[in-house]
């Protein structure tokens, strides 16, 4: 018995030589990836991913495609169903914080939006200095620009981008600085929005228009009503823009 | 024969989410200085034991140099459990997201390399199990008789005897194959095969001795013909 034993050891010994492995995989890199990924999601309450954690998925880091930024399949959130949040390390340099669009009036933007155009209530500042329209294929907003009596500044965007299950349209790229606050009490669903971001919307493939991409550190009121999503950037504080929100007709 | 199983300071169940923790490894290994940690990508030439404390205080970056010294070890088990090149990419590189995960178990001053195994190991046995739950039986006989995937070298081994052992090897009960494949396949010596067991370095031996004594009993019932030739 004991030869048989020897024998069979002699075998495996020799296999154990004559076998070839597959080629390893790199691993390393993918396995960091992992735990950067998980470490971004249990990160501080005032982070993006604990504020999104109901809805976070998947994280990526941000990756340039021919100058326009990760595509809507790099979300590691989304806002409303339709709105990607990705993580970016860096605002491309030149990239613009203008926001662009073509100069309209009230009737004519309410006209192209297709879609009844809601004002703040107070009378005395209802009509916007100016009107832009911005047509992005798939997106499409009114953007209406204020003054407040105090100075205050801010650009009120009312598009049609709808609620619910779709293809992302728009996508926000978060950079560590970025910090979302859930608001409670404003529309269906509402979030305040600090620091530098990438804002940028998608065409129906899912690719990024590239006009659309601009970056933006206004503060900014983001919420859902009525199967819209509204938008208010500005230098306000979070009361400001929640009460001009509430006020809209 | 074996001796009994002996509580080891880095031991994990069979299913990793139970960690025993041990104590607290001395503060100068834990805490590698900010001049350390910053060079520790550029530094290849650092010890396992110093990127490990490093991991253990969150270093990605340390635990992906760890990984990649030991990416081959940890795929070639997983491989070796499931016999799928693709499972086991999966197997390894999920064992090792667990194993950053309990890192902070670790005790320093032990074998870090079959802590690891152990680790990608369960692994690759949980989706062994797994597959053969929902696996036929025609399938699961299928997987038992599954040729050489790879490719031998049959200077060294008839390639009808090496299908044999490999197909009587895969007969076994999953620990009793694991220790052969540690010893023989992935070499590891004594002393790790202890800490991977568990078991004090003297016990190794009669473990191995049970697992071939366990093969020499398949091979006997179910591929007599590795044992004709001895007669």
């Amino acid at each position: 018995m004991q030869e048989q034993m020897d024998r069979l050891e002699r075998d495996i010994t020799l296999l154990s030589h004559a076998i070839a492995f597959p080629e390893t995989p790199s691993l390393a890199g993918r396995v960091r990836a992992r735990i950067e990924a998980e470490r971004r999601l249990r990160a501080p309450a005032s982070s993006w991913q604990l504020v999104l954690t109901g809805i976070a998925a998947a994280a990526v880091a941000l990756a340039f495609v021919a100058g326009v930024l990760s595509p809507a399949r790099d979300a590691v959130a989304d806002l409303f169903d339709r709105i990607n949040i990705f993580e970016a390390t860096e605002v491309p340099s030149g990239l613009t914080r203008e926001i662009s669009g073509t100069q309209v009036t009230l009737d004519e933007a309410e006209a192209r939006l297709g879609l009844p155009l809601l004002l703040p209530a107070d009378v005395a500042s209802a009509q916007p200095d100016r009107v832009l329209f911005q047509d992005f294929r798939t997106v499409r907003a009114a953007v209406l620009f204020y003054r407040n009596s105090d100075g205050t500044t801010y650009a009120l965007f009312e598009t049609n981008v709808p609620v619910g299950k779709g293809l992302p349209i728009a996508g926000k790229g978060v950079l560590s600085s970025s910090q979302a606050q859930l608001v409670r009490g404003l529309g269906d669903e509402a979030y305040w929005l600090t620091g530098l971001r990438i804002v940028q919307y998608y065409d129906p493939s899912g690719e990024v228009v590239r006009d659309s991409v601009r970056a933006t550190d206004a503060n900014t009121l983001l919420w859902s009503a009525n199967g819209r999503v509204f938008r208010i950037e500005g230098n306000l504080t979070q009361e400001q823009a929640i009460a001009i929100a509430k006020s809209l007709r | 024969m074996g001796g009994p199983l002996s509580p080891h300071p880095n031991a994990l169940e069979a299913n990793d989410r139970t960690v025993q923790h041990g104590r607290l490894a001395p503060t100068s290994l834990r805490e590698p200085t900010s001049e350390v940690r910053s060079r520790l990508c550029e530094r290849t030439s650092l010890q396992d034991e110093t990127l490990i404390a490093a991991a253990q205080q969150g270093d990605a970056a340390a635990f992906e140099e760890l990984v990649r010294r030991h990416q081959e070890g940890a795929f070639r088990a997983a491989f070796l459990v499931l016999r799928n090149p693709d499972e086991a990419e999966d197997a390894a590189q999920e064992g090792l997201v667990k194993a950053y995960r309990a890192i902070r178990s670790f005790r320093l001053g032990y074998e870090f390399r079959p802590w690891l195994l152990r680790i990608v190991i369960n692994q690759a046995l949980t989706m062994h199990r797994s597959r053969r739950r929902g696996a036929a039986a025609a399938e699961r006989l299928a997987v038992r008789e599954r040729p050489l995937p790879h490719s031998i070298d049959e200077t060294v081994i008839d390639r009808e005897r090496a299908r044999l052992v490999w197909a009587a090897l895969e007969s076994l009960r999953e620990q009793e194959r694991v220790v052969v494949y540690l010893r023989y396949f992935l070499n590891l010596p004594e002393r790790e095969l202890a800490e991977y067991l568990g078991c004090a370095q003297g016990t190794v031996k009669s473990r191995l001795h049970r697992a071939l004594g366990k093969l020499r009993e398949v091979v006997a019932r179910r591929y007599p013909q590795l044992l004709g030739e001895i007669g």
